[in-house]
């Protein structure tokens, strides 16, 4: 239990230091002073109108929308794992990211402005969830291998659009920004894209914070669930919506981000236990931080972005693997 | 038994009307499942493999829906009882299985208690302070920390009954509660449930496939037969061989005994060939045996001879031999009764220390 206690300490503590670290971080360095300086303005600090001007409007959506992603993310992929009671669920399970790419990628390959991609993404991820709700329905019950294999047939239906749309697209202009774009990035973020992608992801990642300790006994049996008490069908159906809007949400935003759903939840229980009111709040706070310590790096290292993906996997997974050798693995 | 009177005030704790059931049609499964149960009575269910025990549970609890009759719960159709209501009353207890995620024991004792607690709330102090006394009262408080994954099976299902404990219901019903555990489990969780019943004052209905289980803790029985009617009644009147053979289809050999103050009862399968043998001898009145014993310890002559004297109207002689050279004695009786006193008797004879028996049958 004390152990406990110093790990909440130095995650809350990281939860601090990390965001302003990340502002002050960039190919154009900002002292504390001035960051601390760009955001209270009330402080009266003398701060020059660039460096303000490149942490409040340039890195300041960026942070906040990494840790949105991070811990929304990390939050849906504990969430899908408790529901269909398998270590192995990503929220890419019900194959609602592929949707969310597949309207991404149509939109770009028609040329729409960046809002029309984040909105047609949005829907598509939706879609992509209802169609699997829709399918999976059997006799007025949705088993779950059911809904795995409805999932299974979604992304795969969606990933082969995809595909057909790198196909369609001009290999010069087109297919560059498809290609980029499905690698994630979180480059370009304005308030204004914020505004569109976060509410879904702050009102999905609240609901599943109220259901943490429901998800205990939604990974039980659906008969030992319901003789708990529970309505199992409405619950679960609750925690997948709310699920599927983060994902579909985030995507939207940043493309595709792949690892951070498995690898944070699982890194919660290896540190918290199984116990998902301590994993759900465990993987909010460590799914911002991680995705936040990604972008900077990212947009820090060198000059042209890497793509954000690409930087979960390499850096997630070493980092997975100390933390297995470590705490023995996952408590079965 | 209080039986009578409660029925007189109200409608029994739980009961099921004419239960028909199928999973597809025209294939029924359970056809017209009438009983009723009272606390703190225990009722067990019997039948062989695939007859349909399980699928009972789950009618009966509204898991599965009949596909006509009812299950009621003091005299209220279930149906028309919202189901986290219902599963205030019912705790059930399912065969121990691990789910992909292990909580410890307090975790899984404590989600006992999601009827009582709205989707949105968290557990209070008083939720735990419930779940703790529930561990106590199986006596697994000392487990409270370890993973579910990292105690016994036995343990597991004791888990699973503090669980099902938590949620403070009135009826308990637990599919195959001792299935998959060694003897000593076994009566470890039998006499967990009926020393509940006792003193929780509460009902607990349980499948099984041990007739002697039944016999050992249960005041119902209901026997699902091969041809989908069910037998329902008192254990002891029930549990019978006619009923048992016809049930599992082998002939069984029902043998009652007592070990000290205790009775006992043991359900014997016996081979075909030998079945008729055997049931002759079993309905023969009276065997004649001799039993031979040998007191090595003189303080046990005592005991024996107050024994001897329980059985003088079935001893026709006795002869006693002391042997001084080796500081013991030798005793032979013939005896001639029904054959379970005979077993009885030498049963009782061998469990002295210091003394060896052995019986031996005449064959007439």
């Amino acid at each position: 239990m004390c152990r406990n206690k110093i790990v909440i300490a130095v995650v809350i503590a990281l939860m601090a230091a990390v965001p302003l670290a990340a502002l002050m971080f960039g190919r154009y360095p900002v002292p504390l002073a001035d960051v601390i300086g760009s955001l209270c303005p009330m402080l009266g600090l003398d701060v020059s109108d660039m460096s303000r001007n490149i942490v409040v409007n340039i890195r300041l959506p960026r942070v906040l929308l990494a840790m949105a992603a991070g811990a929304g993310l990390a939050v849906a992929g504990a969430a899908f794992q408790a529901v269909f009671s398998n270590p192995l669920a990503t929220p890419d399970t019900l194959g609602v990211a592929t949707g969310a790419s597949f309207g991404a990628v149509l939109a770009i390959l028609a040329g729409l402005p960046v809002f029309a991609v984040q909105f047609a993404s949005l829907a598509a991820g939706l879609a992509a969830a209802a169609i699997v709700i829709f399918v999976s329905r059997v006799r007025g019950s949705s088993p779950v291998i059911m809904m795995i294999l409805a999932g299974m047939v979604t992304g795969a239906l969606f990933s082969a659009l995809v595909s057909l749309v790198k196909f369609a697209a001009d290999p010069q202009d087109v297919l560059p920004s498809v290609t980029f774009w499905l690698l994630g990035s979180l480059s370009g973020t304005t308030f204004s894209t914020l505004a569109i992608g976060t509410p879904l992801i702050i009102a999905g990642t609240f609901t599943l914070f109220l259901y943490r300790w429901r998800l205990n006994s939604m990974t039980l049996s659906n008969d030992e669930a319901t003789s708990l008490g529970i309505n199992v069908r409405h619950t679960r159906f609750a925690i997948i919506t709310a699920a599927a809007a983060i994902t579909a949400s985030v995507v939207s935003m940043c493309g595709l981000i792949g690892w951070v759903g498995v690898l944070i939840p699982h890194a919660s229980r290896m540190i918290f236990g199984n116990d998902n009111r301590a994993v759900i709040p465990a993987s909010a706070a460590l799914g911002a931080v991680f995705m936040l310590i990604i972008d900077t790096i990212a947009r820090s290292v060198t000059e042209a972005e890497i793509p954000a993906s690409i930087l979960t996997a390499v850096i997630g997974a070493p980092f997975f693997i100390i933390l297995l050798r470590r705490t023995g693995g996952i408590r079965e | 038994m209080n039986y009578a009177m409660s029925e007189l005030n109200q409608p029994p704790l739980f009961e099921v009307r004419g239960g028909n059931f199928s999973y597809e049609i025209g294939e029924e499964k359970l056809c017209d499942i009438n009983f009723a149960i009272n606390e703190p009575d225990i009722m067990c269910i019997l039948g062989a493999n695939g007859v349909g025990k399980t699928t009972l549970l789950k009618c009966m609890t509204g898991l599965l829906r009949w596909n006509s009759g009812s299950s009621l719960l003091r005299g209220r159709d279930i149906r028309h009882c919202p189901s986290n209501e219902f599963w205030h009353q019912v705790g059930y207890v399912p065969q121990a299985k691990l789910s992909s995620f292990s909580y410890t024991v307090k975790e899984m004792v404590l989600l006992g208690r999601s009827a009582h607690i709205g989707r949105f709330s968290m557990p209070s102090a008083e939720d735990e302070k419930i779940a703790r006394s529930a561990m106590e009262t199986v006596g697994i408080s000392n487990l409270s920390d370890k993973f579910c994954s990292r105690i016994s099976g036995g343990e597991l299902q004791l888990v699973l009954i503090a669980r099902a404990l938590a949620a403070e219901p009135s009826l308990l019903v637990l599919d195959e509660p001792e299935s998959n555990l060694d003897f000593k489990n076994q009566k470890k969780v039998l006499n967990t449930i009926s020393t509940l019943c006792k003193e929780k004052n509460i009902a607990a209905i349980l499948n099984t496939h041990y007739p002697e289980h039944a016999l050992d803790i249960a005041q119902r029985a209901l026997i699902l037969m091969p041809n989908k009617s069910a037998v329902f009644g008192s254990a002891s009147n029930i549990i019978t061989d006619e009923n048992l053979k016809v049930a599992f289809d082998i002939d069984v050999h029902i043998h009652r005994f007592k070990i000290g103050t205790s009775h006992y009862a043991s359900v014997l399968p016996i081979s075909a060939d030998k079945s008729q043998e055997i049931k002759r001898s079993a309905k023969m009145e009276n065997s004649i045996a001799q039993i031979g014993i040998i007191v090595e310890d003189q303080t046990a002559a005592e005991s024996i001879n107050k024994l001897l004297h329980e059985y003088s109207e079935f001893i026709i002689g006795r002869m006693g031999m002391p042997y001084k050279e080796r500081n013991i004695s030798i005793i032979s009786i013939i005896i001639d009764a029904p054959n379970e006193k005979i077993s009885a008797l030498s049963g009782k004879l061998g469990m002295f220390d210091g003394v060896s028996a052995k019986t031996v049958y005449s064959k007439i």
